[in-house]
């Protein structure tokens, strides 16, 4: 390929990627006139305004909230069971490992929809249907397995011999851990903790199935329930969208570096 | 290392439990279900394998099965080998970051929002497509993009391809920095052209990379639902039915919860069976 062509190749999809965002950005601040008369135009006037009716009137600042709280536990719960986990498997010696750490991989490999017929029932006979936790719970144990594995190849890259330094120097598990483990682990806790974030935030199928009630419903349901009942008002429905995204993509674009080494540490191997 | 034995189970115990009980004990429970007849959440009889008889003869499992398997073959033509190749052009230029975080950024976005955008971008009276096509007098080409039966399954891969080609650029530009630069500056010296050093050298150094990124997107094409669930469920007619969707509404709209767990079972077997065929593909 010679230069231009390159540059025009990447420029394609450059149009490509970022097009149908800021279609949605600029309708979000369009009025219903300008949206239908002038698709790709920026509006005369930006109307803030449709963001504040989004977000009190039909109650994103609720639902923004709900995602809020299933994302943090779901975040906190997935590093922490997997930072354990995936020590154990890296660092330490006993018998199934291998077969424990293969029934985890398995995780890797099992489509969500076919579990949920058996997780609804579960989750109602744990009198969680219509509960935050019973969203948390099955979220987080998605996650789990690509947590594991990414912490235990994390920890495989830490040499055992700074371990052995610690431990002579007379430090015990707990402060081995807190105070050794840790601060090593914390790029790759940072980048499962940023992973985890964004698969939590865009998780549409637990969600739909565990929660009824609007009350508690996250940010991806109720926007799916806002088009059906907003159809044809196109801006509030982009500027519901945008608070649905725009999260996500603002916490990705400023640490994108550490997000997509996580990515790519279990991927490449 | 020295820690003692039991502290290992220890550490592995919580995440054991939570992904016991959410993951390995409902994925037994699908396969004994799919034995039941049920009428209530709680009421079942046993079935034998009538489920599985039925579904040989459904032909919205076969229909739907089909679109699984277009849909990863599409996945892999097009994510994929896109990926690859801006991945390949960009290695060398000094804005590859900058650039690889832009064609990531589709893949940050929710399935449901990708969906509205993409709804109305396909929309036929004032989607961008068609307004695009008259635009330069393709007038002809213009339609109602997932309303068309025969269209629709396709232009929603786009839209998925559209979430998932920067996570193949990203992964294959990691991939490329990790090899060995010797290798292409021989190949230089010994005067390959650009074409010949990508199909001799880049493709079989990436081949673990790329493997991974297959089985990965076949898994992906299995196991999607939000796209399609949120764009057209399944319709117009079964045009875009898929495995997911269809499990989702024979349990959650038609309350045949025993048929739909032998569709679930089936679909957890193909992506065992296709992943482990392609995993021993990669130890080779």
């Amino acid at each position: 390929m010679n230069k231009i062509g390159k540059y025009f190749f990447l420029m394609i999809f450059i149009v490509f990627s970022l097009l149908p965002l800021f279609i949605v950005i600029l309708t979000s601040l369009k009025t219903e006139k300008e949206m239908f008369s002038n698709v790709l135009g920026f509006p005369q006037i930006p109307q803030w305004s449709n963001y504040g009716q989004v977000w009190t009137k039909s109650g994103f600042n609720r639902f923004f909230i709900n995602s809020v709280i299933i994302t943090i536990p779901v975040v906190l719960i997935v590093v922490t069971c997997s930072s354990l986990a995936g020590y154990a498997f890296s660092k330490m010696r006993f018998k199934g490992r291998n077969i424990l750490f293969f029934i985890f991989l398995i995780g890797l490999m099992i489509p969500v929809p076919s579990l949920l017929i058996p997780l609804y029932r579960n989750v109602n006979g744990l009198k969680m249907l219509d509960t935050r936790l019973g969203v948390i719970l099955p979220q987080a144990s998605i996650v789990l397995p690509f947590g594991i594995f990414l912490m235990r190849t994390f920890f495989d890259g830490i040499d055992d011999e700074i371990l052995e330094a610690a431990r002579i120097d007379g430090a015990n598990d707990i402060n081995l851990i807190t105070k050794v483990m840790v601060p090593l682990a914390s790029p790759g806790i940072k980048a499962l903790s940023l992973i985890s974030f964004m698969w939590a935030w865009q998780e549409y199928l637990i969600p739909l199935v565990m929660i009824r009630e609007e009350r508690i419903k996250p940010l991806t349901v109720a926007l799916d329930i806002f088009i059906g009942r907003y159809s044809t008002s196109y801006t509030l429905i982009a500027t519901a969208a945008v608070i649905v995204f725009i999260p996500i993509t603002i916490v990705f674009l400023i640490t994108q570096k550490t997000f997509i080494q996580g990515l790519t540490m279990g991927a490449i191997k | 290392m020295v820690m003692k034995n039991w502290k290992a189970y220890l550490f592995i115990l919580p995440a054991f439990a939570l992904y016991g009980s959410f993951i390995l004990v409902p994925s037994i429970q699908n396969v004994v279900y799919s034995f039941f007849h049920w009428t209530t959440l709680t009421e079942g009889t046993f079935n034998g394998i009538k489920n599985y008889i039925e579904l040989f003869k459904d032909k919205v499992f076969g229909l739907a099965l089909l679109h699984n398997v277009i849909w990863a073959a599409l996945t892999i033509l097009f994510p994929l080998i896109v990926g690859l190749v801006l991945a390949v052009t960009l290695s060398k230029l000094k804005s590859r970051v900058v650039l690889s975080t832009i064609y990531f950024i589709p893949a940050t976005i929710p399935f449901v929002v990708s969906g509205i955008i993409w709804g109305w971008i396909y929309n036929p009276i004032f989607g961008l497509l068609n307004q695009f096509l008259r635009g330069v007098g393709l007038e002809n080409l213009t339609r109602s993009w997932i309303g068309d039966r025969k269209i629709a399954l396709y232009a929603l891969n786009i839209l998925g391809g559209w979430t998932f080609y920067g996570f193949c650029a990203v992964i294959f530009m990691s991939s490329l920095q990790n090899l060995d630069q010797s290798i292409y500056d021989a190949a230089k010296i010994d005067g390959a052209s650009n074409l010949q050093t990508f199909f001799h050298i880049t493709i079989p150094s990436l081949k673990g990379t790329i493997i991974f990124l297959m089985i990965y997107s076949i898994i992906g094409a299995m196991k999607f639902f939000d796209i399609v669930y949120i764009t057209t469920k399944g319709g117009p007619g079964y045009s875009t039915e898929i495995l997911g969707t269809y499990i989702f509404k024979l349990a959650f709209r038609q309350q045949r919860q025993g048929y739909s767990s032998s569709v679930a079972v089936v679909l957890l077997i193909l992506v065992m069976t296709l992943s482990v065929i392609m995993l021993r593909r990669r130890e080779k």
